[in-house]
């Protein structure tokens, strides 16, 4: 559920259908956190708010965490790809490294020997972080 | 997590490649990690999804079953 925004037009094409939602049924439930950037986010906020009032019910089986911490159990995925996982759906923690997050993508790009794309070499470029220097 | 069967959980934790090690951009900006869809094609994970559901949903309340994303992510909507 992607802080409820496709939820919500979704819901509203159905009311324009003349359908009520009365509940959203999804696999993995996405626990999104943009605390830092909520200026920017703000319609991400707005989304979640209307799902908080809307009175749907939400069903789900699992979050992204759980699924995530699941695969490390089983030994599915590695710890440092574990902790990646888990915070991937934070847009926050990849704005920049102030955290340590993009250190740490790097890092475990490079232990599991994914190449680094140049888009996304390029995309950081553009925001003032040179990955190659974390 | 709400999921009760066994099997399913053990399936879920052992989906290899469930998680892809992929940048992807969204809307919002670029996330290092994806989520397999491929998980919800084998049928016999599917059927497990639809019986845990069952539990959880008294569909016999509920009118219509509208299929709506098999992502939230407009960027991905299918």
């Amino acid at each position: 559920m992607a802080a409820a925004k496709t939820k919500h037009d979704r819901a509203l094409k159905l009311e324009e259908l003349g359908a009520k939602v009365t509940g959203v049924a999804v696999l993995i439930y996405g626990e999104y956190h943009v605390d830092r950037f909520k200026e920017k986010y703000q319609d991400v906020f707005d989304s979640q708010a209307w799902f908080d009032k809307s009175g749907i019910d939400l069903s789900y089986l699992v979050t992204w965490k759980e699924l995530a911490d699941l695969q490390l159990k089983h030994g599915t995925i590695e710890k440092d790809f574990n902790e990646i996982v888990r915070e991937a759906l934070h847009w926050d923690a990849w704005e920049d490294d102030g955290e340590g997050y993009l250190t740490k993508m790097v890092r475990c790009f490079n232990n599991h020997n994914v190449p680094m794309p140049d888009y996304v070499t390029d995309y950081y470029i553009s925001k003032g972080i040179d990955l190659g220097k974390l | 997590m709400n999921i009760q069967n066994p099997e399913l959980i053990k399936r879920l934790g052992t989906f290899p490649n469930l998680y892809t090690l992929v940048p992807v951009l969204t809307s919002y900006g670029l996330i290092p990690a994806d989520f397999s869809r491929g998980v919800v094609g084998e049928p016999a994970i599917l059927r497990l999804i639809a019986e845990e559901f069952t539990r959880l949903i008294d569909f016999s309340e509920v009118d219509v079953v509208a299929g709506i994303d098999l992502s939230g992510d407009p960027e991905c909507s299918s």
